[in-house]
């Protein structure tokens, strides 16, 4: 299956500072992969560099079959493609209702009710977004992206300092764009919620990528149980009957 | 090209306006508080030279990009499609015509 988004062999460095070497990601159709790696390995300058916020000092970005060596995000997103930053996506000087009417009018398959309605956000509607909590404006910001019908959706650090039952929201949002052939690339430190979410895995380490394969496999690599996960860390595999996500 | 939507391009206009009164303003207070040279003819109260204009209608459209960005507006449009010299053009129209209609009115 060719790949909807692929970046390939990226190389970034700040200063002397070499963060990416060969860094290669990609996202296919109907498909979750997720992008785990230690603090400040690069994971978010890798997707800056993929969605054309950064710019790399090599390597390529392919998106729907079309190479760039420099993509824009405007022109990526006029084909679909839906960045999900860290943090701060929505204006602060409008309520959810407008962001949602603005991605009506430049978008007119977009599907706001569904998504207003499967992230529960119904009744923070006419509010602005700094009266919602961290956990409610990540929900609206995720709702924004299903409304958009992605693609291809980038989220960085979608699940950061949210609260389980958001988490619980954020994942089922996920399913439903990877069930709309939307193909999600997620990145993170929640191991556990990410490698339930996920259907494939990529490990950034040293400034490279590792595709080390469904949860199932990643789980059982000895290199990334090791340097990544921990010993504390326990998987389903080790435990019959054992809940992923329940601690060790 | 595609226009940031409403009530996005509303906000940017109206910013835009309110930035460059109070350029302006400050800009004409500047040009008032300078002597003139000695045997210059008076320019017309209120008037401002050519690249002065030009630099207030600069500054009103960076400092429009720059609230918006402040609101994590750029973002948001950029991504529904809108390019960042769309938002550039968009903060810098209005001022420009206000520059112009000023120049010609006082001088009239």
């Amino acid at each position: 299956m060719n790949p909807l988004l692929a970046v390939e062999s990226i190389g970034k460095s700040f200063g002397t500072r070499i963060v990416l070497r060969t860094a290669s990601m990609w996202a296919h159709p109907s498909r979750i992969t997720v992008l785990l790696g230690r603090n400040g390995c690069g994971k978010t300058t890798l997707v800056k560099i993929t969605v054309g916020l950064l710019r790399a000092d090599y390597g390529v970005v392919i998106y729907r079959g079309l190479r760039s060596l420099k993509p824009r995000l405007h022109q990526l997103a006029r084909t679909g493609l839906y960045y999900l930053p860290e943090r701060n996506l929505l204006s602060s000087a409008f309520t959810l209702r407008e962001h949602f009417r603005a991605v009506r009018r430049l978008v007119p398959e977009s599907n706001v009710e569904g998504a207003v309605e499967l992230l529960r956000l119904g009744e923070f509607i006419d509010r602005k977004p700094r009266a919602l909590s961290g956990g409610e404006r990540r929900r609206a910001e995720i709702a924004i992206a299903l409304a958009r019908r992605p693609i291809c959706l980038v989220a960085d650090e979608p699940y950061m300092g949210i609260m389980p039952t958001d988490t619980e929201l954020i994942t089922r949002a996920f399913r439903e764009l990877a069930g709309q052939g939307c193909g999600v690339l997620v990145t993170g430190h929640e191991v556990r919620t990410l490698l339930d979410l996920a259907d494939e895995v990529i490990w950034q380490t040293a400034g490279t990528t590792h595709h080390i394969g469904t949860p199932e496999q990643a789980q059982r690599n000895h290199q990334f149980r090791r340097e990544y996960l921990g010993p504390g860390f326990a998987a389903p595999c080790d435990a019959p009957g054992r809940d992923a996500g329940s601690p060790p | 090209m595609r226009l940031p939507p409403q009530p996005f391009l509303r906000a940017i206009l109206l910013r835009s306006t309110i930035i460059w009164i109070g350029v302006r303003i400050a800009a004409t207070a500047v040009v008032r508080m300078v002597p003139e040279w000695p045997g210059e003819e008076p320019a017309p109260p209120y008037a401002l030279a050519p690249p002065l204009i030009a630099a207030v209608i600069v500054l009103t459209t960076a400092l429009t990009v720059l609230d918006c960005a402040r609101h994590n507006e750029v973002l948001y449009l950029t991504n529904l499609g809108v390019s960042r010299r769309t938002l550039v053009l968009a903060a810098g129209l209005l001022p420009l015509l206000y520059s112009v209609a000023t120049a010609v009115l006082v001088r009239l």
